[in-house]
């Protein structure tokens, strides 16, 4: 899906200029590699060792994962951080209580994972090894937006905190790369209660 | 006023590139049936961007 590696690097052009104008290009800077890395290892850890997913068609691979990967994270996570403190009018690194763009960020990050995993359904580019009762469009299972809706949670949540703690750019990032394990085994422990529930839920699971 | 416009605009472009794509893809293969995961990203995408407006509007009344 060349397409689609050329839209993501576009986005990004698009995305970390606006960070940099926005807030400033440590910002975008410290942003892009962070969420690079997190959601990177994320993949890694799922192809290679829980095995949630397989990827095919792409064209640009590292270790396994597509390399558009690197960029997607960090994009449809600024997409939706900027998107609820719009609708929202509160700054999340500057609010002193930003509760009310958790459910916006999470909102967000599920809508575009319904989008994005049903266009990448017709060329299989993502195929999903867990079975499940409910399915969205192009069969994506249910549970698909939380995981993306909790990525963005964890990752902004780490970042403001980082933010708010520290003033030096180089210790926000090395702060925030600490954070990124943490973070990756929180979100594949969030994953597999959320898919636990929505089978019993959907009766998958039955409970006696 | 515009300049402003435009740079509200571009993390929402960033989203329509990709969602353009999307749509494109499943009319080319006649898959109707997913244009519909395309409608909640696009009725949250109209909200917030509004909702950004009015405000602008608001500022540049006063």
């Amino acid at each position: 899906m060349l397409i689609v590696e050329i839209v993501m690097i576009l986005m990004t052009a698009i995305l970390l200029w606006h960070a940099g104008e926005e807030q400033s290009p440590s910002f975008g800077l410290i942003f892009w590699v962070t969420a690079s890395l997190f959601g990177f290892l994320k993949e890694i850890l799922a192809i290679h060792f829980t095995h949630f997913y397989a990827f095919s068609g792409f064209t640009l691979w590292l270790f396994g994962v597509p390399v558009v990967y690197l960029l997607f994270w960090p994009n449809i996570i600024y997409v939706a951080l900027r998107w609820s403190e719009n609708a929202t009018a509160e700054s999340f690194l500057a609010s002193t209580s930003p509760h009310q763009l958790y459910p916006l960020i999470f909102l967000t990050m599920a809508v575009i994972a319904i989008m994005f995993e049903a266009f990448g359904s017709q060329y299989q580019m993502i195929t999903w090894n867990i079975g499940s009762n409910l399915v969205l469009w192009g069969k994506v299972p249910v549970f698909v937006p939380f995981s993306y809706g909790i990525m963005g949670i964890l990752f902004l949540y780490a970042l403001r905190e980082t933010w708010r703690a520290i003033i030096d750019p180089l210790k926000r990032l090395f702060r925030l790369m600490i954070w990124v394990p943490i973070l990756i085994l929180t979100h594949t422990g969030a994953m597999f209660v959320i898919k636990v529930g929505i089978d019993i839920f959907s009766g998958a699971i039955k409970l006696h | 006023m515009l300049r402003n416009l435009l740079h509200s605009y571009l993390p929402y472009g960033a989203v329509d590139l990709l969602m353009v794509v999307a749509i494109i893809t499943e009319l080319l293969n006649a898959r109707y049936d997913l244009l519909w995961a395309n409608v909640p990203l696009l009725v949250l995408g109209l909200w917030s961007f509004s909702r950004k407006l009015n405000r602008m509007q608001v500022d540049a009344d006063r």
